[in-house]
């Protein structure tokens, strides 16, 4: 992942990974803040093209409750 | 020929035989049909990002299968709906075939989950004392990855 004095770069390229599943919630958390949203491109420094997917694994993860759609209310 | 995957949520209260019943009745659906089924098993039971009709936890099941006709999943899904044990379910398009899972690398795969969470535990011991001193973004990152746990220490922020 990006850090800040180092140069953004896509974390899928640097680990040749092509394909995302949404059922890799670990690998998917990476790309979402604390309260669930998702993280901008500027920040993570991910190609456009895997961002596209990242977003859209995100979403299918959300709908089967794999993940959550916001951490604010949650108790415990 | 297009390759679908299925993921359903059944109560987490439901134990190994009625789980297989649930599974029978799809593979019956299945049948009638006329739908080849590739896969189907319990992926296992799993908290909850947000509670689903009170219910914290979840047994998730995957079904995957092939099939042309384009009705079939729009009946699938109404079948899905009106089943009262279904909580929820989300079907999805697979780019390939998807390999055929055998029973015992799905008891493997139930280990490896369970050796995941044990792992995540230690390093939420380890982790504090770490990240007080100066949270990079990585850090950040990976405490992320640790789970609803972590989160839901941290005191809530008045907006």
């Amino acid at each position: 992942m990006a850090l800040i004095n180092k140069k953004k770069y896509c974390y899928f390229k640097e680990n040749g990974i092509t394909e995302i599943n949404y059922k890799d919630v670990k690998l998917l958390r990476r790309f979402t803040t604390d309260q669930g949203k998702i993280m901008p491109r500027r920040v993570t420094g991910t190609s456009a093209k895997m961002h596209r997917k990242v977003v859209r694994e995100i979403k299918r993860a959300r709908n089967i409750a794999l993940m959550p759609y916001t951490n604010v209310n949650q108790e415990g | 020929m297009r390759y679908y995957e299925t993921m359903y949520i059944v109560s987490p209260s439901f134990e190994k035989d009625r789980l297989n019943k649930i599974i029978d009745t799809l593979n019956e659906e299945f049948q009638k049909k006329k739908v080849k089924v590739i896969n189907h098993y319990v992926w296992g039971k799993k908290r909850l990002a947000y509670p689903i009709k009170d219910h914290r936890y979840g047994n998730y099941i995957i079904v995957h299968f092939e099939n042309e006709e384009q009705n079939f999943l729009i009946n699938f899904g109404m079948f899905l709906k009106l089943n009262e044990s279904v909580m929820r379910y989300q079907t999805v398009l697979l780019d390939k075939k998807p390999d055929v899972i055998e029973q015992s690398d799905i008891i493997s795969e139930d280990e490896v989950l369970e050796s995941d969470q044990a792992t995540k535990e230690k390093d939420t011991n380890t982790e504090p004392s770490s990240s007080d001193s100066a949270p990079s973004l990585e850090e950040n990152n990976q405490k992320k990855t640790e789970g609803d746990d972590v989160i839901s220490d941290q005191p809530d922020q008045p907006k």
